[in-house]
């Protein structure tokens, strides 16, 4: 009824008609809502991606002597980019992932710095943030090292094969 | 409420009584009768065959390197995804016969006759497109079957006359089967065919209500009622059904993935969906000239039927002779059918 | 029927649905993950002629009948590759690739064979390269053979 302003319109007296009425169209509602619904939600399941839990595991990145002595190694795995450093007693590792937004750093061997492309993020030697927008510093990740070999753990979303 | 009301109809200056307007279309009353409902039926299936189409190409790839081993993937991996491909394969099957049906309603009903000959042609159109739509889509999945059956219907192209080279060069994107056909193949399916399905229905159904429903002859009753809630409710009622029926038969008759397309290897026994058996039989017991000329005249006549009618009208008055030839080729498209289902 | 009993068959059959639908939750839990490797295309093997003899050794000799089957037919499993699961068949190469492009693959080989699953394993099995352990004399015959691979008859499709 058009744009006649206040709700003045008085509420129909409540017949056992109406109170008939109101009772299909409830259960008609609820009934479609409910059905339609159900349907939706699978079709919501369907596009909605499987996300596997995140496990950790060993992979092999290359050996100890590949690691420049008090430098700088990048191995590109296929469980994610790596950055080796041979601190002379250990051996350290960190993601090359750039806490902000995701680009691989580079290791700059005249600074001794990690450097980001994208927008310039700089990370000191042990992984701080020095300068630019990175809001934390490079994730560390444990490395292992057994005969001569480097062993890192990586996170890694796996399937397991049926 | 009624200042939003006012803040809302500021900025969409639309008469609410004219959005209700078409709503309350009133209906003849042998339009209660449930074999009415048959034109919507369709519609809904195309909406759902659309939402589960779009659905399937989030996991599908058009390039025959991949193409099966994403069906495959959708099949056997994804989640609920034997759900989406097997309501998407049996709402394409029922879609052609709720299509069928209506088409058959009207002409023995005679709705299509003067003034409505156009929507006729409009109706027969989107049937086309229905098949169209099908033979598209059964291509994609790229298994021997699919590769195979569409191999045989693309070549019966290249024999039409005059326009068949080109036409099958048009479907192949190039003289020989190539990567770029597989793709083709889909963009029909995926693009130019909902956009001209949906175009027409659109004006199929405005000319619907521009001209009103037809008339029955048989039934002379001048009452009517509205399209809401009343007609509508059996329209819903109709989609809820269909929707229960799909919905428990995938679960019972789950889609499945055969042998991966071989160019080069064909399997036995291959032939086209159900509802090309009736052109595949024809073909069969003719020669070529007979039988596409056969087939282009049947499916000249089928668009033109309206005016067919009105001509054997004029040659005998009264004498219902639209019956008889209606029935007749009716019969012969179904005899034709369950003889190549049987026999073939 | 009237309108009111109309409307509480829709509410009755939106709840049959949602039954239904609840159940193929129960299914696909069931149905997933069993796969269902396509069927093994059998390939008549073509008749070897004198000048394949060299070709065909070398087929032998440098192990691809393991991988790719007698004759290049395929069939052998390769667990989440994006080509169907399985190492691909080769009696097609005379069509899909020029001389120097098949010499070129055979060569440098695929290291690493794409995923189907990209959460899933990399495939066991990938092509190797044997640019080191095929003279250019090797690769000539071994094309050639490998081109001979292709079924007689119309190279038909759509």
């Amino acid at each position: 009824m058009g744009a006649t302003s206040n709700a003045e319109q008085p509420n129909p007296p409540p017949t056992s008609r109406n109170r008939r009425q109101f009772l299909a169209d409830a259960v008609l509602a609820v009934g479609a809502v409910l059905g339609l619904g159900g349907l939706a939600f699978r079709f919501a399941q369907y596009l909605y991606p499987v996300i596997l839990p995140e496990k950790l595991v060993e992979v092999s990145a290359g050996k100890v002597a590949e690691i420049p002595e008090g430098g700088v190694r990048y191995v590109n795995l296929p469980e994610g980019p790596v950055m080796l450093e041979n601190a002379g007693t250990e051996v350290r590792a960190f993601s090359a992932i750039c806490t902000h937004l995701g680009c691989i750093v580079q290791w700059q061997k005249d600074r001794k710095e990690f450097v980001c492309p994208c927008h310039g993020g700089v990370y000191d030697i042990n992984g701080k943030v020095t300068y630019g927008p990175p809001p934390r510093p490079l994730d560390p990740l444990e490395a292992r090292i057994r005969s001569g070999e480097v062993f890192v753990m990586m996170k890694v979303r796996k399937e397991e094969p049926v | 409420m009624s200042r939003l009301t006012t803040w809302l109809h500021e900025r969409v200056p639309v008469d609410p009584e004219e959005l209700r307007k078409p709503l309350r279309e009133p209906l003849p009353v042998h339009l209660k009768q449930w074999v009415f409902c048959l034109g919507g039926t369709p519609a809904m299936l195309f909406g759902l065959l659309a939402i589960t189409g779009i659905l399937l190409t989030f996991y599908y790839v058009p390039y025959p390197a991949q193409a099966f081993a994403s069906v495959s993937n959708i099949t056997y991996r994804v989640r609920m995804g034997w759900f989406i491909r097997g309501i998407h394969q049996g709402a394409s099957q029922l879609m052609i016969v709720t299509v069928l049906l209506h088409m058959i309603r009207v002409l023995f009903t005679r709705a299509y006759r003067k003034p409505r000959e156009f929507n006729w042609f409009f109706g027969a159109g989107l049937f086309m497109l229905t098949l169209t739509f099908a033979f598209t889509g059964y291509s994609l999945v790229y298994d021997q079957l699919s590769y195979w059956a569409t191999t045989i219907g693309t070549n019966m192209i290249a024999d039409l006359p005059v326009l068949g080279k080109p036409l099958l060069y048009f479907l192949r994107g190039g003289p020989d089967v190539n990567p770029n056909t597989l793709t083709r193949f889909y963009d029909f399916h995926v693009g130019v065919l909902p956009l001209l399905t949906t175009l027409l229905v659109v004006v199929h159904i405005i000319m619907v209500r521009l001209h009103g429903v037809a008339r029955l002859e048989a039934d002379p009753r001048e009452e009517t009622y509205p399209f809401f809630p009343d007609h509508m409710l059996k329209e819903v009622i109709i989609g809820l059904l269909i929707l229960i029926g799909l919905v428990n038969y995938v679960m019972f008759f789950p889609p499945i993935v055969g042998a991966v397309a071989t160019p080069g290897n064909t399997p036995g026994h291959i032939r086209p969906e159900w509802y090309f058996f009736p052109t595949y039989r024809w073909l069969k017991l003719t020669s070529l000239t007979i039988g596409i000329g056969g087939s282009i005249c049947y499916v000249t006549g089928l668009f033109f039927w309206p005016f067919i009618d009105a001509a054997m009208e004029k040659i005998a008055p009264n004498r219902n002779l639209w019956v008889y030839v209606g029935s007749a080729c009716f019969l012969v498209t179904i005899v034709f059918l369950l003889w190549e289902a049987i026999a073939g | 029927m009237s309108i009111n009993a109309q409307k509480y068959l829709v509410g009755i059959m939106g709840l049959i649905l949602l039954v239904s639908v609840i159940a193929t939750g129960y299914l696909d839990a069931q149905r997933r993950n069993r796969e269902n490797p396509p069927a093994v295309v059998v390939v008549a093997q073509p008749p070897l002629t004198p000048d394949l003899q060299p070709g065909f050794n070398l087929y032998e000799k440098m192990s691809c009948v393991a991988c790719h089957g007698p004759a290049g037919k395929g069939g052998v499993h390769n667990f989440n590759s994006q080509t169907g699961q399985e190492v691909p068949s080769l009696i097609h190469v005379a069509d899909s690739y020029t001389k120097a492009d098949l010499i070129a693959k055979i060569s440098q080989g695929v290291p690493i064979t794409a995923k189907l699953n990209p959460d899933g394993p990399i495939p066991p099995l990938h092509m190797p390269a044997f640019k080191d352990l095929l003279s250019a004399q090797d690769m000539d015959s071994l094309v050639k053979y490998l081109d001979s691979l292709k079924p007689a008859g119309d190279n038909l499709g759509f």
